[in-house]
């Protein structure tokens, strides 16, 4: 490690796996209610068990990100980081704070959550992704205050470089994005359209650029091509992702109330939004087969690689899938929709995490430039588990909602089979989708495992000397 | 020596583009946000109405349900169960919520399960106006059909 | 603008910290010929004289408030080893007379100043004692002196407990300068991180070089001597270090004023030449001045809301605010005056190192190479006369269609080696993060500016070194590695290996800035070698046609004044630019295969072969 403050990466990353295990646990749990309706009802309803696996996935993922800036930042910015002490306050604080608000989820029925956080002085509470209580929301806020002080601080301390600049961007747009989770008017459409200022314009708009940048760390550090390279192609990924993603917010503005124009508008520029996904693809895979170094962390070289892959297909491909309004006339709020969350929040922002993690733990937690080759074969089993599950888990989802789009939606009133007698007719896709899920927990057992391989080990012969 | 893409162009595209579309997004915000009290029929957006959409938050219906194809997808839409239970006549519509809210869980061995929310009478009703503004909102004739 | 807040943070401070009675001050001015007079007198045979001295910032174990009061100067006395600094004005006490006794005091001093080898306190000591013995009208006004002085020592219970025990010691020697604490006692003073609370009494060793240094010339910083070089300890860790390991029988911190000069105040005010009052005001005020306005560490920000520089208090030291040069602008055919801002730089973090482990071995084999290069005899080819037959160009010209009636086929071995002075520019931009060969390019080009220097310096062939990158035209980074008059040394190696990738590759204001250094070389022959790894590029317009046809005027215009230019490259694709930059035969290309720690010094003999 370049500095010795990198090293406060350490517990962002080992809590944010923790909390992946526990929301694929909890994955598998609502995908086995979606077949045996009543399982572990009443004590955990599907909608509290739904709650767990989203909030955990978001919170997760904030965990990796602040991970990976306290690890990228010192080292870009070529200073120390402003405050260590800092960054593990904050860790607390956060840690705390998401697992109240879990227990809360689970051991209470929501309404009683609510009452309890007292919910009616400034209600926030009850839409979708949002569920935590004002309280906790404060929480967050605090907690992302004090991380972007102290990154900013180091930032401006030392150099600015275009990837460390870039991902504060990212960083402060999250941080902005999620102030409009406190907007919730009474007016359902309203509420709806700045809702997704902050669904959209995170996943969709400035996670993208957290996520360019980090990937263009872990590409500059891995193939040692000259970062001027690099530092260009970010450019213009980023530059792409905000030009069709802001307007493409519109693809959310079809069917909740604004005028028709945005029919036109979102399906204009969010087709066009795969593009930075395949840039992203493109750039990665260029940059390896250029690359100028060997580097020895072959794993986090197939993690890159890998993200730009996985997350042009799921963003990208089956975002394009359904974005045209025509078609999500027909699609919206079925599995297809589903089918595209799951794969694209793995491929693109899971994965990520994921690779930055690969990169970086072995340097902190002191194994060198990489983990014992061992381990990183280990380590490439989980992937290939992982991300071929997933796939597994995506078609199947795509595969219910063809055919729930078929029977449900398509036919006239009348002909139509209603939202129940449809779901009766899927689950034989729920099933497979949920033996795919569990595939996916033995791909991610196997990605744990391979952080306690060690060194192939000598066997040292005693001899006995009388 | 020819003149290729260089990386203050990049840097000029992602800056300009971006604080372009931002306006752009804004102005059309502004637009949406004058234009949308007529879509929405907002002088109908009454304290029932709005105590409905508060119930709706804090049992967290929208963890099972999709309000507007938003939502989760292990229960039916709701946005036009007026229609699809209600038969557009709003007295009956209550009428059939009160009983369904009462009736939960329904307890059919396997079938998904909607909990017991021990809502007042006056809470259902509101929370019935609430789903019967919500479908009469224009929304560019969405669902495709009656079964949401 | 952090910089404009922190001018009017330190100008409030220091109204409101600065303690003194002004209206008991004395001048020396006013008392100077007495001074003078007594001090002939005093010292008998040793030669001093006075000059005024000016107040120096000075941290101490005392104060509170360390970051407001760390601005607040003391009037101090010093002693070197032929001049008595005595500050121009006093104000410690509240009264008069002993403001003027305390002028007395240290002429008095100054003339029983033992050269012996002893700690400075125990010089003061035996100072003190020796005055107090021989001169009884000083000794008479004592004691009001020394209650006026211990009455503004710190408390004790205020200080930690180690520099609490240096400011017993400082006190008990003040009481008792009979106290010969030091060489008689077994007790050692553990080692305080801060001086004292300085002693208005006693004699501080002088921070001005005894050696008069040439006042730098502001167009050109890199003329500086090798002395102000070397007293120019930025971070003074280096000195003080030095000095508590010389001195760890007493585990004292001798005292080295230098420690607290930044480098702008030390550029500019070293002036030991001159004693009239005009001038020690003018001193006086250009301190100020100076401090205000060019102190990259105590009023520079800790951040700094630039898009690309780091924050000052980080970043490597701007030795001026920055040389204007001009740039070519090739399609309007002329000279952007004053266009780019050169920065000479010098590291902070550079520490004195040796020769890097893993290059013992070449650098021994190089060494050798050169020696044995230099004990040859010089043969110029292709002379019309001489004492052996050139056979190659004989060779040559056989072969070719030469209708020259004579042939220039002798070679000749002329006595005189012309002389000659090397710069060595080497470019360390970003790119140079980038591998080859398994290890980042500035790891190469570091291996082979020391190897290439540790050849030259055994042969004692003059040469500079400096690197550049840059950041637009507003900062155009000069790093200062090593002055054409410097000698080759661990300092000069170790900023060396301290290099960092930087920016970009601003290579005309670079090469223009070397010719300047060449220029003023006294040496007969000026080499200019350029060690690049990729096209002149920077963020602005300073890219493709237009960064090349600026380098290319720059390079035309140092061969005008006679300096010989020669460009080695790392890019691989420098074949489509290089020619037209450099001309054909003045650059090399660096193959994948080739090593350029080898082939430095090797194009360097190939060099002065021709």
């Amino acid at each position: 490690m370049k500095f010795q403050s990198q090293a406060v990466a350490k517990p962002y990353f080992v809590f944010a796996l923790l909390l992946f295990a526990l929301q694929i646990v909890f994955g598998l749990i609502v995908g086995l209610q979606y077949v045996i309706g009543d399982f572990l009802f009443p004590y955990i309803p599907f909608n509290a068990a739904r709650m767990v696996h989203t909030n955990l996935l978001i919170v997760w993922l904030l965990f990796g990100f602040m991970g990976a800036a306290y690890y990228l930042i010192p080292e870009e910015s070529d200073v120390e980081l402003y405050s260590t002490k800092l960054a593990n306050i904050l860790f607390w604080v956060f840690a705390a704070a998401g697992v109240l608000t879990v227990a809360g989820y689970l051991l209470v029925p929501y309404a009683k959550l609510a009452a309890f956080t007292k919910n009616e002085w400034f209600p926030t509470m009850g839409r979708e992704f949002l569920e935590q209580p004002t309280i906790a929301k404060v929480g967050i806020v605090v907690v992302c205050l004090g991380f972007l002080f102290n990154v900013g601080m180091t930032v401006l301390k030392g150099r600015k470089t275009v990837i460390n600049m870039i991902l504060m961007t990212g960083l402060i747009g999250l941080a902005v994005m999620f102030l409009f989770s406190f907007y919730n008017p009474s007016n359902l459409a309203l509420d709806k359209y700045f809702w997704w200022w902050v669904v959209h314009l995170w996943v969709e708009g400035v996670w993208e650029l957290i996520m360019g940048s980090i990937l263009a760390f872990v590409l500059i550090k891995t193939t040692g091509v000259d970062r001027e390279v690099i530092e260009k192609w970010l450019y213009v990924i980023v530059a792409m992702a905000l030009i069709t993603g802001i307007i493409g917010t519109g693809h959310h503005y079809f069917w909740i109330g604004p005028k028709p124009y945005w029919l036109w508008l979102g399906s204009f520029f969010s087709a066009l939004e795969p593009i930075p996904f395949f840039m992203m693809t493109v750039f990665a895979f260029n940059m390896v087969f250029k690359r100028r170094r060997e580097h020895p962390n072959k794993a986090a070289l197939l993690w890159a690689m890998g993200t730009g892959v996985m997350a042009f297909l799921g963003a990208g491909v089956w975002g394009f899938l359904h974005t045209l309004a025509p078609v999500n006339y027909l699609t919206h709020g079925s599995q297809i929709t589903a089918a595209h969350g799951h794969m694209a929040f793995y491929g693109a922002y899971a994965m990520i995490n994921l690779t930055i993690i690969s990169y970086a733990m072995p340097i902190i937690r002191g194994q060198g430039e990489a983990a014992p080759a061992r381990a990183q074969v280990v380590e490439m089993w989980g992937f290939w588990l992982m991300t071929v599950s997933m796939v597994f888990i995506t078609l199947f989802l795509t595969g219910a909602g063809i055919l729930q789009v078929w029977l449900q939606r398509l036919p006239d009133s009348g002909d139509a089979l209603s939202f129940m007698e449809t779901m009766d007719q899927l689950v034989i896709f729920f099933w497979l989708r949920e033996l795919a899920g569990v595939a996916f927990l033995l791909g991610l057992i196997c990605y744990f495992a391979s952080f306690f391989v060690g060194e192939k080990t000598q066997t040292i012969a005693t001899v006995d000397v009388r | 020596m020819a003149e290729v893409f260089t990386k203050t162009a990049a840097r000029n595209i992602y800056i300009g583009g971006s604080v372009f579309f931002v306006l752009f997004f804004l102005g059309l915000t502004f637009e949406t946000t004058r234009s949308l009290p007529q879509r929405d029929h907002r002088e109908n957006l009454t304290e029932a109405v709005a105590h409905g959409k508060m119930i709706w938050e804090e049992n967290n219906c929208i963890g099972c349900h999709t309000l507007m194809g938003e939502g989760a997808y292990f229960a039916p839409e709701l946005a036009n169960v007026f229609d699809r239970r209600g038969l557009a006549n709003e007295e009956a519509f209550k009428a059939y919520l009160q009983g369904w809210m009462a009736a939960q869980p329904l307890g059919v061995p396997g079938r998904r399960a909607m909990p017991q929310f021990n809502l007042t009478v006056q809470e259902v009703n509101d929370l019935a106006d609430f789903l019967i503004w919500t479908s009469r909102i224009e929304d560019n004739n969405w669902p495709p059909n009656i079964e949401g | 603008m952090e910089e404009w807040v922190g001018q009017q943070w330190h100008r409030w401070v220091v109204k409101h910290t600065a303690t003194g009675h002004a209206e008991s001050s004395v001048e020396l001015a006013d008392i100077r010929h007495t001074l003078t007079a007594l001090l002939a007198s005093f010292a008998g045979s040793k030669q001093l004289t006075i000059q005024t001295a000016w107040p120096i910032r000075f941290p101490h174990a005392a104060q509170r408030w360390q970051f407001l009061t760390g601005h607040v100067r003391h009037s101090l006395a010093w002693l070197s080893s032929d001049t008595l600094y005595l500050p121009a004005q006093v104000n410690y006490f509240a009264d008069a007379q002993q403001n003027r006794d305390l002028y007395f005091w240290w002429v008095a001093l100054a003339a029983h100043w033992s050269s012996a080898d002893v700690s400075w306190y125990q010089k003061n000591a035996n100072a003190m004692q020796s005055v107090l013995n021989h001169l009884p009208g000083l000794k008479q006004r004592w004691p009001a002196l020394l209650a006026a002085l211990l009455a503004q020592r710190p408390m004790l219970s205020l200080l930690n407990p180690i520099d609490a025990q240096h400011e017993q010691r400082v006190q008990k020697i003040l009481t008792t300068p009979t106290f010969h604490a030091l060489e008689n006692t077994a007790e050692v003073l553990p080692i305080a991180q801060r001086f004292v609370l300085p002693v208005p009494l006693w004699l501080y060793p002088s921070p001005v070089a005894d050696e008069p240094a040439a006042v730098i010339n502001e167009t050109d910083p890199m003329e500086s001597t090798p002395n102000s070089e070397e007293k120019k300890t930025i971070q003074g860790k280096k000195s003080a270090r030095r000095v508590t390991e010389s001195d760890d029988k007493h585990g004292l911190l001798l005292f080295r004023l230098e420690n607290l000069f930044t480098v702008a105040d030390w550029l500019n005010v070293q002036r030991p030449e001159e004693d009239d009052d005009d001038s020690s005001n003018d001193a006086a005020h250009e301190l100020d001045q100076i401090s205000l306005s060019r102190q990259p560490s105590k009023t520079a920000a800790k951040v700094r809301f630039d898009l690309d520089l780091p924050a000052q208090a980080v970043d490597d030291l701007a030795l001026s605010d920055g040389i204007l040069l001009p740039e070519w602008h090739y399609k309007r055919e002329q000279y952007l005056q004053d266009h780019c801002c050169l920065v000479p730089m010098l590291s902070r973090e550079a520490t004195e190192q040796g020769v890097p482990e893993h290059l013992h071995g070449i650098v021994r084999d190089v060494r050798r190479q050169f020696k044995q290069w230099r004990s040859e005899p010089i043969r110029r080819k292709r002379q019309l006369d001489g004492n052996d037959i050139d056979i190659q160009t004989w060779l040559d010209l056989s072969t070719e269609q030469s209708h020259d009636s004579v042939w220039p086929v002798y070679t000749d071995r002329p006595r005189i080696r012309a002389s000659r002075s090397t710069l060595l520019l080497a470019d360390v931009s970003q790119s140079t993060e980038s591998y080859v060969n398994n290890r980042p390019i500035i790891e190469g080009i570091k291996d082979a500016l020391v190897v290439f220097c540790e050849g030259l310096n055994v042969i004692h062939e003059p040469f500079s070194l400096y690197a550049f990158s840059s950041i637009r035209r507003r900062q155009v980074r000069f790093h200062l590695l090593k002055n054409p008059n410097e000698p080759w040394s661990d300092t000069t190696r170790g900023r060396v290996l301290a290099l960092k990738p930087g920016y970009y590759t601003r290579i005309g204001a670079a090469i223009r800035q070397s010719t300047k250094i060449l220029l003023d070389q006294a040496q007969q022959q000026k080499w200019l070698l350029i060690l690049t790894d990729g096209k002149p590029n920077d963020v602005d317009h300073y890219e493709h046609r237009y960064g090349i046809e600026d380098t290319r005027k720059a390079i035309l215009e140092a061969r005008e004044k006679g300096i010989q230019v020669f460009a080695i490259t790392l890019d691989p694709d420098a074949d489509e630019y290089a020619p037209h930059l450099f001309g054909a035969e003045h650059f090399h290309l660096v193959t994948k295969n080739e090593n350029i720690v080898d082939l430095l010094p090797r194009l360097f003999r190939q060099l002065s072969q021709n």
